[in-house]
Order: structure tokens, then sequence, then C-alpha cells
């Protein structure tokens, strides 16, 4: 058998460990080690397991992952996301379907100081949905508001998959975030015009909330500038060289662990924050070690670069490429979770599209360009039938709306995420005005 | 995709005095892994207050860095299985009889405990060879073996925790 043949039928493996309920990074894991012992025998993977894991893990820059992951956990638990809620809901909460865009806004906020859509949603979901059905929203709006606007999370910065795939690829942390941030703030834009058309549609979906007082605005407002603050100094920090994307993470991580404090945290809700971040970081860097065994087989194979090479050599045109790489995201993002994906197929498609011209990009910026656009691709797959991860998060909070109402409303979104899409592949200058303006 | 539902964590289940006892370590484990995080937060911070403010960085912080982060990660790991929270596609698996999936999660349970006894095992050596080559890190000349020795108990920890969850699940 030829490397290739051997990289596919130990995928194939994977693939039907992973559907008979085995965790995504354990198929990983046994695929990788599997394949691995194949091609080079036992001994030389036994010698690489001495210190893979270790060398996994000691990595510099992935020590942003559990700080902002605490960091969001911080927040949730000081208040924060209720005390987004409030300020955005005082001042757009009157307009038609307003509450529902307030929601988004409260999740763009909260993404601001937290790099995963999964406890954006979980977060918001517990703050938002009971504003939202007092108000008499429909259930498939609320929901739908709520589910789209958590993947938020990831596409503003910071974001933890942004961050791994920067990892990946060698690129640099800050430059990514950097790019993220104004096809989030389109992303915003989007979400607020689609819950506006619907609400035009169908008049009864989304009723006002009642007009607050300016003083009760700048009251709310009051209690939130913290978060703007943390961001700027974070992100701008970042950026502007004064610290690298760790100690960023570990200034906005402490400045949020003094605040939950003042806000009233005590000793018993720091392990509760414990608790929930050392569930997520061990899903995450589980599924880390899995991809990483996973990649060191598949390099030996020698697969990713055939496939590149292949795909060269048929002189396609590239749009087509990026059309069926995207195609091929939104299908597996139909079963996987969002960083598995990009673990998964960053391998094998970075060589593939940096092997491609696209509008005259130079490496770093297609890199960069690529990155924010695999991002945005991979969250339409938390919110899409059969399996979106953040609806099943939103109607876990309300038990009493189906999953079927939940995605029904999550429809105008995945409109709203599709044009986005479309306009990031046609203008990167989205992504990359912002980089090459502050560099 | 998901991360719970109908797999409730560990904890919430009728457990017998093995049980208990690994849900135990695996919680403070975790909250050892949350005070190492505190930890290198709070040494980034006072070395950038320190190289910015006050022109006294804090020398190879960030190989502290690494080291703790090998050790924080590692120890978050069991905490993560007993609370079942390893993400697993359940699309194929829908339709199939609450005995079937019984099966299917003890499998993968096994295969868990197994792949962390492989590594823990591994890392054990791996250990070994770091303390008596007597590796240090580049700045701060600290061994390396502090990084690497925690997360021997970390796996093994992780290991059991999934042979118990294995096990436990076919009691069921």
């Amino acid at each position: 058998m030829t490397g290739i043949e051997i990289a596919l039928a130990f995928l194939a493996l994977m693939v039907a460990l992973m559907a008979v309920r085995v965790p995504i990074a354990i198929a990983m894991l046994v695929a990788g080690i599997a394949g691995y012992v194949t091609l080079a025998g036992w001994s030389p993977l036994l010698n690489h397991f001495k210190s893979a894991a270790f060398a996994r893990y000691s990595n510099y820059d992935l020590s942003v992952v559990p700080m902002f992951l605490l960091m969001g956990n911080l927040a949730s638990r000081g208040g924060l996301s209720a005390a987004l809620f409030h300020a955005a809901n005082a001042c757009i909460g009157h307009f038609r379907g307003g509450i529902a865009m307030a929601s988004v806004g409260a999740c763009a906020g909260f993404g601001a100081i937290c790099g995963s859509s999964l406890a954006t949603a979980a977060t918001m979901g517990q703050v938002a949905l009971p504003e939202l059905r007092r108000h008499r929203y429909d259930p498939a709006l609320a929901t739908g508001a709520l589910a789209a606007g958590g993947t938020l999370g990831i596409l503003i910065p910071p974001s933890i998959v942004l961050a791994v795939y920067a990892i990946l690829t060698e690129q640099n942390i800050a430059k990514l975030f950097t790019a993220a941030f104004v096809p989030g703030v389109i992303a915003i834009l989007g979400y607020m015009l689609a819950i506006a058309v619907v609400v035009r549609i169908k008049p009864g979906s989304g009723p006002a909330g009642p007009r607050q007082t300016w003083a009760e605005r700048l009251r709310t407002l009051v209690t939130v500038w913290p978060v703007v603050a943390i961001f700027i100094v974070m992100l701008g920090g970042m950026y502007g060289g004064f610290f690298s994307a760790t100690e960023g993470a570990a200034v906005g991580t402490a400045a949020t662990f003094v605040l939950a404090i003042v806000r009233g945290m005590r000793v018993s809700g720091l392990l509760e924050c414990f608790d929930a971040t050392a569930r997520a970081t061990g899903m995450i860097f589980l599924i880390l070690f899995g991809a990483d065994v996973l990649n060191a087989f598949l390099a030996l194979s020698q697969m990713p670069v055939e496939l590149a090479n292949w795909v060269q050599g048929m002189g396609l045109p590239p749009l087509a490429v990026l059309c069926a790489i995207i195609l091929v995201y939104v299908f597996l993002g139909c079963v996987m979770d969002s960083l598995s994906m990009i673990l998964l197929t960053v391998p094998i498609f970075f060589p593939l599209v940096m092997g491609l011209d696209f509008w005259g990009l130079e490496a770093t910026e297609k890199a960069i360009w690529f990155g924010i656009l695999a991002l945005m691709v991979v969250e339409i797959g938390l919110i899409t039938p059969p399996v979106g991860m953040n609806v099943y998060i939103i109607s876990n909070v309300a038990k009493d709306i189906s999953m079927r109402t939940a995605f029904r409303g999550v429809l105008p979104f995945l409109v709203s995420d599709a044009i986005r899409v479309l306009l990031l592949v046609f203008f990167p200058a989205l992504s990359l005005w912002l980089v090459r303006t502050m560099a | 995709m998901q991360d719970s539902p109908e797999a409730p964590a560990l904890r919430a289940w009728q457990l017998d005095a093995l049980g208990r006892t690994l849900v135990r370590l695996a919680r403070w484990l975790s909250w050892c892994g949350g005070l190492v995080l505190l930890g290198i937060i709070g040494l980034s911070v006072v070395s950038v207050v320190g190289r910015k403010f006050f022109d006294a960085p804090v020398p190879g912080d960030f190989e502290l860095v690494q080291l703790g982060c090998a050790v924080c990660v590692s120890c978050f790991l069991p905490w993560c299985q007993v609370e079942r929270g390893h993400v697993i596609v359940d699309f194929f698996t829908l339709k199939a009889s609450a005995r079937a999936k019984a099966w299917f999660d003890a499998g993968a349970a096994f295969l868990l405990g197994a792949c962390a006894a492989l590594v823990a095992w591994r890392l054990a050596l791996g250990t070994w060879s770091v303390w008596s080559n007597e590796e240090t890190t580049m700045i701060l000349g600290a061994p390396v073996w502090i990084g690497y020795a925690p997360m021997v108990p970390a796996f093994a920890l992780l290991a059991a925790t999934g042979f118990y969850t294995a096990i436990a699940a076919l009691r069921r």
C-alpha cells in the first residue's frame, strides 16, 4: 500500500470510531497510533510518546487557552454577562425586536472577553432568555438569536479556535485577532439586520420593550466599562507589541479575576470556575494531543503534501478549490465541533490553499485571510442541524422549546452567515484592512 | 456532537467507594491545576509590569509558563472525564437502544483508559530520562523534570477514571 492509501484507511478507522461514540480526541489518537505503528513500527512510536504529551502541552502560546477559558468563567460568575445584557437592553430594547438585538450585542460584548462560543451561548442564554420570554418574544426568534449570537464568542477576539489556528500554521496570534475584528463587527450588524427583517415580516415575533431614561442607560453603561477597558488593554497591548498573546491573556484574566472578586465572588465561586475551566480545558487539550499524534502519522504518510501537489497539478481555478473546502467544512460542521474540525483539516487544507493564488495575496496575508474564513465557516457548524452545539445548549436552558423550533429560528441567521462568508471570500480586505492599517 | 445528555457526569452516578475516591482525586487534582494556572497568570502579569514599568523583567518567565502550562492542563484531564466532558459525535447513534449506547460508551471509555495508560507509562520513562540526564531549561536552568513528573499521575488518574467509567457503564 502507498502512504496515501494507508492514510485513507486509518482516517476511515477514525471516522468509524467516532460514529460509535468514541470521543473525537480518542478516535484521532487511536487512528494516529495505529497508523504510526503501521508505517514506522512500535519502537519509534514508544520513543515519540516519551515526550509527545509534554512537548504539546508545554507550548507557550497554547497557555492562552486555559487562561481565556478561566477568564470567561470568571466574567460569567462575576455577573458581567448580566451587566452587559442589561446595558444593551437599556439602550436598544425599546425598538421592535430590540431585546433580541440587545442579546446579540451582549453576546458580542461577552465574546470580547471570552474565547469560546459554547460558554458565550450558555451564559447569555441564562441571562437573556428569561427576559425574551417575559416580553413574549417568538420562541424561535429568541433561541435563534441567542444560538447565533453565541457564535460571536469565537469570532470576536479573543478566540480559542483562532489561537489554535495561529499555532498550527505558525502565524502571529495578535494579527489574526486583529483580522477577526472587522468581520466580527459585520457579523453583529448582520445578525441585527436579520432580526430586523424577521420582525418586519412577523411583527408579533419581537415586541418592543419599555423605553429607558437616559439616566438609566448611563447607569447600566457605567457597569460595563471594565469589560471595554479589559478588551482594549488586552488586544491593544497584544497588537502594539507591548506584551505577548500569553501575557495579554494573563493581564486580561487577572483583571477579570479582580473584577469578579470586587463584584462579590468568594472561594466557592473560584472553585466552581476551576471546575468549569478544568472541564473545558481538558476537552480541548485531549483533542489537541489526539490531533497531534494523528498529524504526526499523516505527515509520515506524506498524504497532505501529495494531495496539495495533486490538486495543484489539476490546474483547477483556486476559487473552485476554496468552495470545495468551504463545503467540506459545512458538512463536517454538521457532526463535529469547531476545534476538532480546525485541528483535523488545517494540516491538510493549509498547504493546499497556500499553494494556490488568491487575489494575488502574499503568503502571510493569505494565511490570515484563510484563517478568518475557516473560523467563520466552522462556527456555522455550531448552529446547523442536526447537531448544532449552540442550539443544543440554548434549548437546554429553555426546556419547553423544541430543537425543531430553535433550528427554525436559526435560519435567518444562517442566511446572514452565508452572505458574510461570500463577502469575505471576494473582499479579503475586510479582514486584512485593519491589519495593514495597524502595521 | 454533544457534551453530555444521556451520558451524565460520573459524579452524578451511584458510585462505590472506589468511584467516589476517583472523583474526589480528580477534583483535587483539577483544583491544583487551577492554582498552577493562577500561578502562571500571576507570573506573566508580574513579568509584564516589571519589564515595562520598572525595567525589571523576570528572567526566563516563559520557561516557567511552559512548565506550568503542561502541569496545569494535565491536571485538568481526569476531571473532564469525570464530568463526561469529552466531545463525541452522537449523530449516528441517535436511534440506538440505551443498551447499545451503554456498550459503545463502555468501549470508548476503555479505549480512553488504554491510551491514557500508554501515555502515562511512556511519560514515566520520559520523566526518568530527563531527570537522569539532568536536563534544564535554557535561561533559568530549571530542571525540566518538574514539568514532566506531575503529568504522570495525571495521566494515570485519567486512565483509572477511564477504566472505571467503562466498568461502571456496563454495571449500570
